[in-house]
């Protein structure tokens, strides 16, 4: 990437910050006497104790001692005195450039001179924290060792894959392929059924600080309850190794998974997957049969896992089905049978839009759209059946009418579902669904498509849930049972619950708290429990303690100031990096060694799990995490929605353009001005399309067909900019969408986002309630956006924050509400004219260059927001002298973002922390 | 200020109570409830308020958007013309909410640049909600995923100064936490180890770290307390008096009458007499629908905003749907037979939405032992002193309430 060079002249004001702010630490300070030689001039007149203008009065500070004894108001004076928004801009008094830095450097003095009540520099003390939903859902899934979340919750953002993210290979590489699913959509978790209330974000901070996080009865009960569910999941032995070895009846043979071989000629293998949402527009829906719903959906996608469905995807080959010969769909130890009275023929339609895969089922001899389907389980348990099942009717080309489907029920009920198909290859597929009545089962499918034009009626993806128990369940024991007495399980339980207890609690754990477990397990044995019911018991109560649900640093240590243990620092650096808990080698590393503390956050770095700092840091500092809800006005922003009823939005290309930002600087390790300007991009081609870029590659986007559609949108390339228009975070079309009201762009909200996002210098919350009652209105309505906070701006009370916040709302202006391109505003041009510490500049391009000139504001902004993060608390004036030095040793190494983590994690404030009380 | 430790302490007192002690006590004193339902972003001013009003007791007149109350007329007090105060430093929408029912007078700021403290609620929730499943409930039709904003902008119901009760959203978890038959055994098993992890723990923990895990002991405690009563009464109960939600209804409306629905069975079956709804948090900035009322979604707090005659309709259309959603809570405590016995509120924490006016104030007041019509108070008049008379009806013996000044002796019924 290039910069232009600075120019010479305007910046001078800016040579002496910059070199003041990098550099703090070595600056001289201004002597004692000086400080209150600057108070007098410039600061007393308002902020004395008679005045006390917004609360403060400085004039209480006589010396230094007293200033060590209240530091923290000290932090916001040095923020005014830098911003230059104090002494006021308008008064007429003020310092030279040299004053303000020197009594900068005092300030910066202050803050790092040892603590007086702990004589020694202040670590910060972080209010001790809840996991959050989040790290909650990952710590479970780790402690257990599986592949899939726990439960769904919003903050997960809506990838189907993840795939292309390889931290290891230190390569994006120019084109990958990001699935996105509807946002909402259900996913394959282990309970789809399990939510709990998620975290609200501090104010102007992050979702895992302690002091905004509560537990109330409400809570707890919900913790004890998830515990509970999650033990007895019946898919989780299945599904976990570590679990299973944890709870097995060690007098019991352990049961092997089962295994699911590819079979003959008639034989499927159930897909575990359904037909994706968006290419089933349509849903027949009558009555309490029928259940279409993402729930029902979902269970469809999951069952397979745990034996008690599955989908036959009539894919993958061209072939006729002999009326009478059952086709057998394995799903688990077990097979679905079903058996057509007519030839079936599975096939692939040019005319149709398949549900999934290539191909689909459909009557083999022209005209004769009437087929019958008898469904009977093979291998399963007596008497089970299917008790809900789904099909899918496709549309078809210049073909349409309606198609009928009947279901008999086992009680001898019967259920039938019609709807119109519309004509149009996939645009008019519809999900039939049915479920029978409690005890029975669904036993045979009439579908009846004479209906419907041309020689044939078209289905596919028929999914299917029975009533059986699992496949490890009726798996038949081939070792006969071991004879062991209650003492010998016993101890064998206390073994296991030592083990697991020190890595749910991420610290060593005596053996007082083992026997507390080992209580609740012999409680349930005593309550006639087997060994598997009361080990869940035990494992439960461990999931609801709040050892586990607590990130816990106790004080151990003398003196006021101790270093974290190493399994305390371990835990802190890996719910910094992955929002989830150590592993074992983390866990025994000696961290304590700097060399083995950097050795790791670098390994760390280099493993999949970092995706949750995209994921989890990227998306709250951004306010990513707001962009699901944000809602274009569909009349004003067509560009916004695409597809049928206009349901495709693009809400997740934007997500994953920033996010793809984000992991190009962390796989890559790249400069972290990558974020506030950069010569590249991630688009797509709907994303390219907005940005009004040619790219050959992408230049096929927006097809009709919706499945055609999603598939060459979940294509990313890697795009070189041309102009400094876009690239980085603040010309991205989700920061710019997130920032703007339904109906038109907000420069406050956009020049708020960015103070407080770039440069973690949020605009003061107004001192007044009443912001807005003496806005003067003028006779004649100004026209454009900026006319109108124009006149806003020009009230006294407002400007001192507005010069701030307006510069970058303007010079973004050049965007309308949903990040596309813009030279007029209505029908009037847009005005992105303003001035930046003293330097005009016209457009988000000149506005970009002249932050990237001088990206002070901007490395330190960052570096505080991860630290703030990576600390679970908010920084406070003693932590300003670290964050100098973090960005200093950032610089020197190219501003490469492992640097700025490394040095995060090696700081005092993250490796050390106050001791008791 | 509350000690955060006294939280639920006082309600803690009658686990040793026999059940059938605390059952003929109910059945001699007949419970008094209290419900209060919160409305974000105050109200359009111009179709609430009648166009003049004089100071004290006046006729209802049925404004736009208090029409719909005309159904309920006879079990209802209109308060307006109370005042709260702004507390620079914190946000304008933050302390709408999470101040509105706080005990803290608003220089009294012991959470950061906040005056919450315990709230009217949990004040009462003390008094009267001991003998009960639940000591209060506080539920919310707050269904934005995206957690936006703090919980300075959700929640209304604080325990101590910054100490928030979480709120439910989910009409079946509620159902569940209501209606549910726990595990007992179990559930005590679990109890009983983590109580004595979290022991141990708090004895390695600094002072500011051991109120964090208070919060944690206090709701173990709660719990158990919770599932000794639930089993008594799931003996008593033979069937819950409704099936299971599936979860959050999909129309607005739906789900509004839902969750009150759920809080007014608790009241008639004595699970709770306290409750807390929050219809919508504050200033939060995403769209969503009101089914049938627009036919696309609505950003409330933007509308409040937006000039032009055509966004002030819009939010006195939202205004009115959450007057009309009041009215059905009225009538299903007549139903049921609460009315009297209950005392509804209503009301939002700013009066004008667009100025951010912590004056006059409107609050609807539907039950027994309040004067019915519209009371207006002029000049300077703390809210607070509603409160007061308000906690003072639950029997709590209380001089002052946060800024109160005085009673309102002029709303209690002779």
């Amino acid at each position: 990437m290039s910069f232009s060079k600075p120019t010479a002249g305007k910046s001078g004001r800016w040579k002496v910050r910059i070199a003041l702010l990098i550099f703090m630490a070595l600056a001289a300070p201004c002597a004692a006497a000086d400080f209150r030689a600057f108070l007098d001039t410039h600061c007393l007149d308002c902020h004395d104790a008679d005045a006390k203008k917004g609360g403060l009065d400085l004039s209480r500070f006589a010396d230094e001692a007293v200033v060590m004894g209240d530091r923290a108001i000290w932090r916001s004076v040095f923020e005014k005195i830098e911003s230059h928004q104090m002494p006021p801009p308008k008064q007429k008094t003020q310092p030279s450039a040299a004053q303000r830095s020197e009594m900068l450097a005092w300030i910066m003095d202050i803050a790092a001179r040892p603590d007086p009540t702990l004589g020694a520099r202040d670590p910060g003390n972080p209010v001790l924290r809840r996991l959050t939903r989040l790290e909650y859902n990952n710590t479970i899934r780790d402690l257990l060792g599986l592949e899939m979340d726990i439960f769904m919750f919003p903050e997960r953002l809506p990838l189907s894959s993840k795939a292309y993210f390889q931290p290891v290979s230190g390569r994006m590489g120019d084109r990958v392929e990001v699935p996105v699913r509807e946002y909402g959509l259900k996913y394959p978790v282990l309970l789809p059924d399990l939510s709990l209330p998620g975290e609200n974000r501090a104010e102007h901070g992050y979702r895992n600080r302690g002091e905004a996080m509560n537990l109330s009865p409400m809570l707890l009960e919900q913790y004890l309850a998830a515990a509970r569910q999650i033990v007895e999941s019946p898919k989780l032995p299945q599904l976990s190794t570590v679990f299973r070895a944890l709870i097995h009846d060690p007098a019991q043979p352990m049961k092997a998974a089962p295994v699911i071989e590819d079979g003959e000629a008639n034989t499927w293998t159930a897909a575990k997957e359904f037909a994706p949402n968006l290419n089933l527009p349509f849903q027949a829906k009558r009555g309490e049969v029928v259940t279409l719903d993402y729930q029902f959906r979902f269970a469809m996608q999951t069952a397979a896992a745990d034996g008690t469905g599955g989908v036959w995807d009539a894919a993958g080959r061209s072939t006729v089905m002999k009326a009478g010969v059952p086709i057998r769909v394995r799903f688990g130890s077990k097979s679905l049978l079903i058996t057509a009275q007519e030839d079936l023929w599975v096939a692939g339609f040019s005319t149709a839009g398949e549900t999934s895969g290539e191909s689909l089922f459909t009557n083999h001899e022209k005209q004769k759209k009437i087929l019958t389907l008898d469904f009977a389980i093979e291998g399963g348990a007596n008497r089970e059946g299917i008790t809900e099942l789904a099909l899918c009717a496709l549309s078809r080309d210049k073909d349409s009418g309606t198609i009928e489907m009947t279901a008999d029920f086992s009680d001898g009920g019967t259920a039938r579902l019609a709807h119109e198909i519309i004509t149009g290859g996939g645009v008019g597929n519809t999900f039939f669904a049915f479920r029978a009545p409690k005890g029975a089962h669904i036993t045979r499918l009439r579908l009846d498509g004479s209906k419907f034009s041309g020689n044939h009626a078209l289905y596919d993806d028929l999914a299917f849930l029975t009533d059986g128990a699992t496949a490890a369940d009726i798996a038949p024991a081939t070792e006969p049972e071991r004879v062991m007495s209650a003492r010998e399980k016993r101890d064998i339980a206390r073994e296991r619950l030592a083990v697991f207890l020190a890595r749910a609690f991420r610290r060593p754990v005596d053996d007082k708290t083992v026997s507390r477990y080992v209580e609740v397990f012999n409680d349930a044995r005593g309550r006639d429990a087997s060994f598997e019911v009361a080990m869940k018991a035990a494992v439960a109560a461990a999931l609801a303690s709040s050892e586990f649900l607590y990130i816990v640093e106790s004080g151990t240590g003398r003196g006021a100031v101790r270093p974290l243990a190493d399994h305390e620092l371990a835990t802190r650096l890996a719910f910094f990096l992955w929002a989830a808990p150590p592993d074992d080698e983390l866990l025994g590393s000696r961290l304590s060694d700097p060399a083995m503390l950097e050795a790791q956050t670098r390994r760390l770095l280099r493993d999949a799990r970092v995706r949750e700092l995209g994921e989890s840091f990227a998306t709250q500092w951004l306010r990513l995490d707001q962009l699901m809800t944000a809602k274009p006005d569909p009349k004003l922003f067509k560009g916004f929605y695409s597809g049928p009823q206009g349901k495709v939005t693009l809400h997740g290309s934007m997500l994953v353009e920033a996010l793809l930002l984000f992991e190009t600087v962390l796989v890559e390790d790249r400069s972290v001005l990558d974020f506030l300007s950069a010569d590249y991009t991630w688009l797509n081609g709907r994303l390219a399309k907005l940005y009004g870029i040619d790219d050959a590659a992408l230049a096929k986007a927006a097809s009709s067909n919706v499945l055609i559609d999603a598939k060459q949108n979940a294509e990313w390339s890697r795009v070189p900019l041309r102009d400094n228009r876009r690239g980085g975070y603040m010309t991205m079309a989700g920061p710019l969408t997130v920032t703007s009201l339904p109906v038109r762009t907000s420069p406050v909200k956009r020049g708020a986002w960015l103070l407080e996002t770039l440069f973690n210098r949020p605009p003061q919350e107004p001192k007044i309630a009443f912001v807005l009652r003496d806005d003067p209105q003028t006779q004649a309505a100004p026209r454009t956006v900026r006319e109108r906070f124009e006149a806003h701006r020009s009230n006294d009370a407002c400007y001192s924050c507005h010069i701030r916040l307006d510069p970058p709302g303007f010079a973004l202006e050049r965007f309308d509400a949903i990040g596309s391109w813009r030279e007029k505003d209505g029908a009037q041009p847009v005005d992105a004219r303003a001035e930046w510490n003293g330097t005009p500049f016209d457009g988000p391009a000149e506005y970009k260059a002249l932050l990237a000139q001088h990206p002070h504001e901007f490395t330190r902004g960052l570096i505080e927001h991860l630290l703030s993060y990576a600390l679970g608390r908010s920084l406070e004036i003693y932590d300003m002298p670290m964050v100098a030095r973090i960005e200093q040793a950032a610089q020197a190494d190219g501003w490469k973002l492992s640097r700025v983590i490394v040095e995060i994690v090696k700081s005092y404030p993250f490796t050390h922390i106050r001791n008791l009380p | 200020m509350m000690n955060r430790r006294h939280f639920l302490r006082a309600a803690g007192v009658s686990i040793g109570l026999p059940f059938f002690e605390s059952l003929a006590r109910a059945a001699s004193v007949t419970p008094r409830r209290f419900a209060f339902i919160y409305t974000p972003n105050g109200y359009l001013q111009k179709a609430i308020m009648p166009e003049k009003v004089a100071p004290g007791f006046q006729p209802f007149s049925f404004t736009p958007t208090l029409e719909p109350l005309a159904r309920v007329k006879d079990d209802i007090t209109f308060v307006t013309g109370l005042d709260r105060q702004f507390v620079g430093g914190t946000g304008v929408h933050a302390q709408c909410g999470s101040c509105w029912l706080t005990s803290s007078a608003p220089q009294e700021t012991l959470d950061g640049g906040f005056p919450t403290n315990v709230t009217l609620d949990q004040i009462i929730a003390r008094q009267i909600g001991a003998d009960t499943l639940l000591p209060s409930l506080e539920l919310s039709t707050n269904d934005f995923a995206d957690n936006k904003e703090t919980r300075y902008h959700e929640c209304v119901s604080w325990y101590a100064p910054g100490y928030a009760a979480n709120v439910e959203k989910n009409p079946r978890a509620v159902f569940q936490r209501l209606f549910g038959r726990p595990d007992a055994d179990a559930t005590r098993s679990a109890l009983d180890v983590v109580m004595a992890d979290a022991k141990a723990l708090n004895a390695r923990l600094g002072r500011d770290d051991q109120e964090k895990l208070g919060e944690y002991l206090e709701s173990v405690r709660a719990t158990e307390k919770r599932i000794d009563m639930a089993e008594k009464i799931s003996a008593r109960m033979k069937k819950p008096p409704l099936a299971e939600p599936a979860g959050i209804p999909e129309a607005r409306g739906d789900y509004l009458r839902l969750q009150a629905e759920l809080f007014v069975l608790a009241f008639q079956n004595d699970l709770t007499r306290v409750a807390t709804l929050v219809v919508d948090p504050e200033r939060w900035d995403s769209p969503r629908m009101f089914h049938g009322l627009f036919d696309k979604p609505q950003n409330h707090h933007v509308l409040t905003h937006t000039k032009g005659d055509e966004a002030k309709a819009a939010v006195a259309k939202i205004d009115r749907f959450h007057f009309e959603f009041y009215a059905h809570v009225v009538e299903r405590l007549r139903a049921t037979g609460l009315l009297d016995t209950t005392t509804l509120v209503m009301g939002s924490g700013i009066s004008d939405g667009d100025q951010h006016d912590y004056a006059d104030l409107q609050v609807l007041i539907a039950g027994g032992g309040w004067k019915r019509g519209h009371f207006h108070y002029d000049g300077k008049r703390p809210l607070a002193d509603l409160w007061l008379t308000m906690v003072r009806h639950a029997g709590v013996k209380q001089e002052r309430f946060a800024d109160s000044t005085g009673a309102l002796a002029a709303l209690a019924a002779a």
